[in-house]
């Protein structure tokens, strides 16, 4: 059983938040800014 | 002088306006030239037409005071008409028409550019494409004020464009 493997449990939580802070700063910085930027665009082209 | 004359002679003043496309202050300006010099001929016409000799020999058999008419015949042969030193007036209108010439020049750079931009932008409009075909890489580069927009807003931590649900609604689940 992979729990029984020492640090077994600490491994899972550093990956975990590894992990997490990267999809965090994945979406903040390149992912959700592309959709703002893809409303913004579309609502500037219909109040042309 | 007589060249000048001429030269004002030869100018068609009818047309001239029409032909130039002079409107506004420049055609009114031109216009009150024009008067100023046709008044300044007709004085001088009415002026040259009057008799410009004096009958002494008239004067002396008519009157009995011979001194007077002496005095008077001789400040007439000593009078000298006062001449004007046109001069100064010519370097000024000089002056001035290498002003006017250089602010038409300038006038002309001007509408020149404003013509090129014009038709730069008449050149983009009928060549631009559908908004259909558009991709928001094309919009942003037209447009650089959206990228900053956006930046704005992320930075402020707003996910949302103020006024895009009102205008497409909202395909939310939750």
């Amino acid at each position: 059983m992979p729990q029984l493997v020492p640090f077994f449990f600490v491994n899972q939580v550093v990956f975990a938040f590894a992990i997490f802070v990267m999809l965090i700063y994945v979406f903040s910085k390149y992912i959700l800014p592309r959709f703002v930027r893809l409303f913004a665009t579309r609502l500037f082209i219909s109040k042309l | 002088m007589a060249a000048t004359r001429s030269a004002a002679l030869k100018i068609d003043w009818a047309n001239l306006g029409t032909k130039l496309g002079l409107r506004g202050n420049t055609a009114a300006a031109l216009a009150n030239f024009k008067k100023r010099n046709d008044d300044a001929r007709r004085k001088v016409q009415v002026l040259s037409e009057q008799p410009q000799t004096v009958d002494f020999a008239h004067y002396r058999g008519l009157l009995k005071n011979q001194d007077v008419i002496a005095d008077i015949e001789k400040q007439f042969n000593a009078f000298q008409p006062k001449k004007y030193d046109v001069q100064r007036q010519i370097k000024a209108i000089e002056a001035f028409e290498a002003q006017a010439v250089k602010s038409a020049e300038e006038t002309k750079g001007k509408v020149d550019a404003e013509l090129r931009d014009l038709e730069k932008t008449l050149k983009n409009i009928e060549s631009a494409r559908p908004f259909e075909d558009l991709t928001v890489e094309e919009v942003v580069a037209a447009r650089p004020d959206i990228d900053k927009r956006v930046e704005q807003l992320v930075s402020k931590g707003r996910w949302q464009v103020p006024g895009y649900q009102e205008k497409f609604g909202n395909l939310s689940v939750l």
